[in-house]
């Protein structure tokens, strides 16, 4: 299992090494004329206003925060649900079923609060909270 | 790459260059080359859906296009913008092809051609995913302009959000099959006679999650109808508007990867890999000799990779279709595409699956069907 584990490692490095390649290997053909202008970012031909690294919806930190918890959830059952087929018919099958069915159970309450609680929608209430519309001219994105 | 190594074995530290050959034979030899393919492919199948002609001028039907762009993106000048993070802005790119053609490792190509045979192979491939959604983010943060961040932002939220729907419908073939690795996936749906089949015809819980799958490898590879990371009616190429050139080209390249990985699993876990019912080539191909050489084994190798390359080629092809037929979702309607639609089926689908399977001690419908005991 070592050796595979190596081979999956040489992939990776293999793939690491491609994009260096490719990029080396232009450098040598590619010109160069650095201006001024070049290195402006990019909005569609007029100059940028400001720097780019605006304020952003906090929803997507919302998503992150309930991503993490059902990606730890998955990651966890991955091991148990490989195995459960080897205990088919056997007291430890039964206690493997169960468990993972108050497991799943319990994170779907998780789920059906989050949704209760407003965080799955993506737009927010904002006529009802006046603080909120003053602040979201600032906003990056709606 | 098993052969391979046996035959490597007379030579210093064989196996460290029998794993870095069979790399560079998998992503070099046919990784890269078919994803570039893939862009000639795209923009011929996009015409001939709009009735135009499309890319004919390289070759016979314009078929080394992508040749000439890859040339182009070569000779293209390299910049970056002045106050862009400059480090991050070089790894981003490395980094996605990184997670992208690193996947390719645990993928079972054919019955003798396997990168490493990892006995956590499926969680491989999704690690290896969220090393792609790393690098947009990074690349798109680090690049100092509104579109590619916003494109950024969206693409993260999008990838994070659809890894959840993608994992649960992974998992409930994993209870059938008992096993992480692919190759143990694929052999477990082989057709010997007995009912046992593929994956997806095994219970109505699981052909629902194979659509869960779908839709969700869509979204992971920000494809259309989940293109708002690069929307380019609207961010205008979102995260990698300020790639140029041959970076650029390696974004592009990733994305074509990760199209050819999805399907590679999807044929993989759900549609039985290299096997076909009533189709046995080792018992087709027992003995022929050629100058005292058995090359019984190289045909059954060839015949299920061409079965393997087939199944992939299907998906790919469904992929694309999908791009030219369905119009863009709005951010919203993604979001609770994912976390009200999907992933509550996505669970029920996986309660199902796991009582179908001790209820019934993992016989499929067709085993059913056929009464094996």
């Amino acid at each position: 299992m070592l050796q595979q584990f190596g081979n999956a490692f040489a992939f990776i490095f293999v793939a690491a090494i491609i994009p260096v390649l490719a990029l080396t290997v232009g450098r040598f053909f590619r010109p160069d004329y650095p201006l001024s202008t070049k290195k402006i970012p990019y909005e569609c031909g007029e100059l940028p206003v400001g720097s780019a690294y605006v304020m952003f919806n906090h929803r997507f930190y919302l998503v992150a925060i309930i991503f993490l918890v059902f990606d730890v959830e998955v990651a966890l059952m991955f091991p148990v649900m490989s195995i459960f087929s080897d205990y088919l018919g056997q007291s430890f099958g039964l206690k493997i079923l169960i468990v993972s069915l108050v497991f799943l159970f319990t994170l779907f309450l998780g789920l059906v609060y989050a949704w209760l609680s407003g965080d799955l929608e993506w737009f927010m209430e904002r006529e009802r909270d006046s603080r909120v519309r003053k602040k979201t001219v600032t906003r990056g994105e709606a | 790459m098993t052969t391979v190594q046996s035959w490597l074995e007379f030579m210093p530290f064989a196996p460290v260059v029998g794993a870095l050959f069979g790399a560079v034979v998998i992503l070099l030899l046919f990784v890269a080359p078919v994803g570039g393919i893939l862009t000639y492919v795209e923009r011929k199948l996009a015409a001939d859906f709009q009735e135009r002609i499309g890319p004919n001028r390289v070759g016979p039907f314009g078929i080394l296009q992508f040749l000439a762009d890859a040339i182009k993106m070569i000779l293209k000048e390299d910049t970056a913008p002045e106050n862009a993070d400059k480090f991050i802005y070089n790894l981003a790119p490395i980094l996605v092809m990184m997670g992208s053609l690193g996947a390719f490792a645990a993928v079972p190509f054919a019955s003798h051609i396997m990168g490493a045979d990892l006995d956590v192979g499926l969680f491989y491939i999704l690690a290896m995913g969220a090393l792609v959604s790393l690098g947009i983010l990074l690349g798109a943060w680090s690049s100092d302009n509104k579109w590619s961040l916003l494109g950024g932002m969206r693409a993260a939220a999008q990838i994070i959000s659809y890894e959840i729907p993608l994992g649960l419908a992974l998992l409930s073939v994993i209870t059938i099959s008992g096993s992480l690795s692919l190759r143990e996936i694929v052999l477990d749906q082989a057709w010997v006679g007995q009912g046992s089949f593929w994956h997806v015809f095994h219970n109505p819980f699981v052909m629902v999650n194979f659509v869960i799958y779908f839709i969700s490898a869509l979204a992971e590879c920000n494809r259309t109808p989940f293109d708002l990371p690069e929307a380019e009616s609207e961010l205008v190429s979102g995260f990698n508007t300020e790639f140029s050139g041959m970076r650029f080209g390696l974004y592009a390249l990733a994305e074509f990867a990760d199209i050819i990985l999805f399907a590679c699993v999807a044929a993989a876990v759900f549609f039985g890999g290299w096997q076909l019912p009533f189709f046995h080539p080792e018992q087709i191909f027992t003995d022929i000799n050629l100058m005292g050489v058995n090359f019984a084994p190289l045909f059954v190798t060839l015949s299920t990779l061409l079965v393997f390359l087939g199944k992939i080629a299907f998906f790919i092809f469904v992929v694309m279709w999908i791009r030219w037929t369905l119009p863009r979702l709005r951010m919203d309607q993604l979001m609770s595409m994912c976390w009200k639609y999907l992933i509550p089926i996505a669970f029920v689908n996986l309660i199902g699956s796991l009582l179908w399977v001790w209820f019934f001690r993992g016989r499929s419908i067709v085993e059913l069907l056929m009464g094996v005991a």
